[in-house]
């Protein structure tokens, strides 16, 4: 339960910090999580899911006020491969983004405090 | 024992900082690709980000319903009301308002057209797309196009009103960048990884400049010295002449009703000139690169503005009536934005526009209507220079002195502007005539009407304003480049034409279709011709007047040289056959002509064509395929629609004839590529059965023209069988000539495929099928007391991919149907408005 509230309360500083301040706050948000909870296992994973899940609810509020459609058969001319492939590739990158920057943090918190990180 | 534990520290220790130097290794990729381009991709952050990247495009494809803002310099508000086909009505209380707003509101939807088409004047590419472009850079600055530019440019007083109104356009464009947010970055900018650049209100006179290069440049000398090479110099001027063979002239000949036929036989060619040949390899190297379109063995290339106007007592309204038709190359976002400018008492015009350009070359206010084709005329010279050093000169020699050339030295930079690196430093010499080129061992100075000083701006924006056909044409008198057939029609019932443009007057035989001795200054141009002695007609008898870009004047009446290789009157002989068919012509009779797909040209070569096949068999020689390919075109209507199934194998009969018979003009059998003459020098050909033209030099027998003809036809057969199977759907001309509109920077995706084209040889909306041109714009207006008319163009008001209003006029423009305009006198009036935008002045 601790977990699922952690993923959403992330997604939604994810999301909003996207939006108000743009791509780089999901490394930088991810990397302070990622310290904060350097003692829990789950940390790289929760960021990871909030860092996917922030940017598909985004994607998905695009899509509601916008031809999303047309939009990703435009992308898929000009780039040359499927526009899902490009929707997939926006989410990865998000979790990419949020599960290499705690874990950096983590593992850097952990090695530089062990007591505290593991307290 | 008592190691264990340390060691086991040790280990975990060293677990911990591999697992962070990993971590941090991919994070550190994770953010570099997100911050740092790589190859052309963009950086991946910025670029996939769903709040202001690419993704936010779905929420700015529309536009809002009701935007407003202030900017800087209006002294009143302005009200702008996109109707339903997204045609921005401005509605402003002062022309310098006017002007910001247009350019606020071009700049909305066009951003990224406008730069690029700046920059591919200015050489500039290669900043915004990388060293692809670097060819076309140096191209475009040994042009001058930009120097002529800004030449121009600084020319304008600024005191004088044009001064004043371009900029204030210009203000208008930086003022749409100024509040330009990320949502709103059009997509090619995020593909590449740019940012948009400030807009000077010169770039207007570099479009300008552009349209001279696209409608005024005229190499004809080059390429007749390379015909000249090959086939002797008479045979050169009878293949590529400065009087057209078919005489259908845009001033009407009092009392002709048909066209006038040259039946001369022609020259035959003479052996190969080595004098010549030096700079016929450096043409024809020319001709095998990307630059030189029309050399690429297509032969015409598939170009035809027209236009034609209709006097009240022909019409069925009894109102004068206005054709246009500008066929230019065809792109997405299309070359034209549609636009109402209205300033009370002052202006109320409404046309097409290019963006960047804060005039409507084409439309009609509230009393009249004007349109253009290009004349084609030759207005460009090139001067052989002797120069000190073939190398590297510094002077020429001008009248037995040495005068110093001027350098002008371009570099071209890469990616990242004038913090890019420079790819290249070309110094480009001039002499007093203009900038010179070096072709093969030879300097060639150019001396070119669009890089002389002259403000067409100011002249069309004053047109743009007049009340009459007679003030209109008093207006544009002083006009020079590019020198276009202007027709004008107004509520009074006038119709008019002119072909209108800086005609220079030479020394000699005023001829300018030859490389001319640059070391004397008697060679040099000695003015221009006056404006009475331009083709041009007004009220005709005849009761219409059309243009089709062929010779304006018939040499009967006028042997004055305006220029050669005259594009194939088949155009004009198809339109005025109409107009005189019809005396009450109608708006839509008028539409339907636009897109007639009967060609003119076809009676004169499949007639002999089947006479031929018929005396080969008579003799005992039948090629069956030839055979089967006559029976089959005996039962085509001579009507290029899309449902025909016979177009498809005239125009491969035409193919093969125009190979087969100008072989001398190729190198070798299997070259298909050449210069080819004009199908109406062909015509001419086909009245001498037994010219020495017809003969194949690469084959032992001699030809005559019936057999060439019986071979055209066979092989044309075969080809189409081979390729579409037996006569069938798969011939349907829909399926074939389908035309593909290209992106304006070619990125993929963005284009159109497939598009079929109503369009054959020698029809009045002509194509080769590749898309590279057609029709632009077309639009008909009736001048009754109140203005009527209805246009749509290839494309849409949108340069956003994403917005459906980016193409959502191709269906209407495909089955050559036009859209009813709006034309209201008050914003209130317009039915449907798609979207508002208020503009205030800043407080």
């Amino acid at each position: 339960m601790r977990w699922i509230l952690q993923v959403v309360v992330l997604t939604l500083l994810l999301a909003a910090g996207t939006w108000f301040a743009g791509w780089w706050f999901v490394p930088l948000a991810s990397a302070a999580y990622g310290a904060w909870a350097a003692n829990q296992r789950a940390a790289v994973l929760t960021a990871m899911f909030a860092g996917a899940l922030a940017w598909t609810a985004l994607l998905a509020y695009d899509a509601s006020v916008g031809p999303m459609g047309r939009l990703t058969d435009v992308l898929t001319g000009a780039l040359r491969f499927p526009g899902s492939t490009v929707v997939m590739l926006t989410v990865a990158y998000a979790a990419l983004l949020g599960a290499t920057a705690a874990a950096f943090a983590r593992g850097a918190r952990r090695l530089l405090s062990p007591a505290k990180a593991s307290a | 024992m008592s190691d264990r534990p340390a060691i086991s520290a040790i280990v975990a220790r060293a677990s911990q900082v591999a697992t962070v130097l990993l971590s941090g290794a991919a994070v550190a990729a994770a953010l570099f690709i997100g911050a740092m381009p790589i190859g052309r991709a963009p950086a991946l952050g910025a670029f996939l980000e769903p709040a202001h990247g690419i993704w936010a495009m779905a929420r700015t494809a529309e536009l809002p319903r009701r935007a407003s803002m202030r900017i800087a310099g209006l002294k009143d508000s302005v009200a702008v009301t996109y109707d339903g086909r997204g045609v921005p009505h401005v509605f402003a209380q002062n022309e310098a308002d006017l002007m910001r707003a247009f350019g606020f509101v071009v700049a909305r939807d066009r951003l990224f057209q406008m730069e690029l088409q700046t920059r591919a004047v200015a050489g500039t590419l290669s900043e915004l797309l990388g060293s692809t472009a670097l060819q076309l850079d140096r191209e475009a600055r040994a042009q001058g196009l930009a120097w002529g530019a800004e030449r121009k440019w600084k020319a304008i007083p600024d005191t004088a009103d044009n001064f004043r109104l371009v900029t204030a356009y210009a203000d208008g464009v930086n003022a749409y960048l100024a509040q330009l947010t990320p949502d709103d970055l059009p997509f090619e900018y995020r593909l590449l990884g740019a940012r948009p650049q400030a807009w000077k209100p010169q770039y207007t006179y570099y479009l300008l400049a552009r349209m001279s290069l696209t409608l005024a440049w005229n190499d004809e000398e080059l390429r007749r010295a390379n015909i000249e090479a090959l086939v002797g110099a008479k045979a050169a001027d009878a293949l590529f002449p400065i009087n057209a063979p078919i005489q259908e002239p845009i001033q009407p000949v009092d009392g002709r009703q048909a066209p006038r036929f040259d039946t001369s036989p022609l020259p035959p060619p003479a052996p190969r000139d080595s004098a010549h040949m030096a700079i016929a390899a450096a043409y024809q190297r020319a001709a095998e690169s990307e630059t030189l379109d029309a050399l690429r063995g297509r032969g015409e290339v598939a170009v035809g503005s027209n236009n034609w106007a209709v006097s009240p007592r022909h019409t069925a309204s009894g109102y004068a009536l206005l054709s246009g038709d500008p066929h230019l190359q065809l792109t997405l976002p299309s070359i034209w934005y549609e636009v109402h400018l209205q300033v009370p008492g002052v202006l109320d015009t409404y046309g097409v526009t290019i963006p960047g350009g804060p005039i409507v070359p084409i439309g009609f206010n509230r009393s009249m209507a004007w349109t253009a084709t290009n004349t084609g005329a030759d207005v460009l010279d090139y001067y052989d220079e002797k120069v000190d050093d073939a190398r590297h000169p510094t002077k020429y020699l001008l009248d037995g002195a040495w005068k110093p050339l001027e350098l002008r030295i371009e570099a071209v930079r890469g990616r990242g502007g004038r913090g890019g690196r420079v790819l290249r430093t070309d110094t480009i010499y001039h002499t007093h005539r203009g900038p010179m080129v070096h072709v093969g061992d030879r300097w060639l100075s150019r001396r070119w009407t669009a890089l002389d000083i002259s403000d067409e701006g100011r002249l069309l924006r004053l047109a743009n304003q007049a009340h009459s056909v007679d003030e209109w044409m008093t207006v544009m008198g002083q006009y020079g480049v590019p020198a276009q057939n202007f027709l004008t029609a107004d509520t009074l019932g006038h119709i008019a034409i002119r072909s209108t443009g800086h005609y220079p007057l030479r020394a000699g035989n005023g001829r300018g279709n030859h490389i001319i001795d640059g070391t004397t200054s008697a060679n040099d141009w000695r003015g221009y011709w006056p404006v009475e002695r331009y083709p041009q007609a007004t009220d005709p008898a005849q009761g219409y007047l059309a243009s089709n870009n062929q010779q304006p004047k018939d040499p009967q009446v006028d042997p004055s040289y305006m220029g050669s290789n005259w594009p194939s009157p088949f155009r004009a002989m198809r339109i005025n056959k109409l107009l005189r068919a019809d005396t009450a012509v109608t708006p839509d009779a008028m539409r339907r002509f636009q897109t007639d797909p009967t060609s003119e040209q076809t009676d004169l070569f499949v007639q002999p064509m089947f006479d031929a096949v018929a005396k080969a068999a008579a003799a005992g020689r039948p090629d069956t395929a030839a055979v089967r390919g006559a029976a089959l075109l005996r039962e085509w209507d001579g009507r290029f629609t899309p449902d025909n199934e016979r177009a498809v194998l005239y125009d491969a009969m035409m193919d093969e004839l125009i190979q087969r018979t100008w072989d001398e003009l190729r190198g070798a059998p299997d070259v298909r590529r050449g210069p080819t003459p004009s199908t109406t020098v062909l015509a001419q050909l086909m009245r001498d059965a037994n010219s020495p033209w017809w003969d194949d030099r690469f084959t032992p027998q001699r030809e005559t023209r019936d057999s060439i003809l019986v071979a055209s036809i066979g092989a044309a057969y075969r080809r189409v069988t081979q390729r579409y199977g037996p006569p069938g759907p798969r011939w349907r001309w829909s399926g074939i000539r389908t035309a593909t509109i290209n992106h304006l920077a070619r990125i993929p995706g963005l284009g159109r495929s497939k598009i079929p084209m109503p369009s054959g040889r020698g029809t009045l909306s002509p194509s080769d099928g590749d898309g590279s041109h057609g029709a632009s714009w077309r639009f008909v207006v009736e001048l009754s007391g109140e203005v009527h008319a209805w246009g749509t163009y290839p494309g849409g008001q949108s340069g956003n991919p994403v917005s459906e209003r980016y193409d959502d006029r191709l269906a209407s423009w495909t089955a050559g149907m036009l859209d009813s305009l709006q034309f209201p006198r008050r914003a209130a009036e317009i039915s449907a408005p798609r979207a508002t935008l208020t503009l205030f002045p800043e407080r």
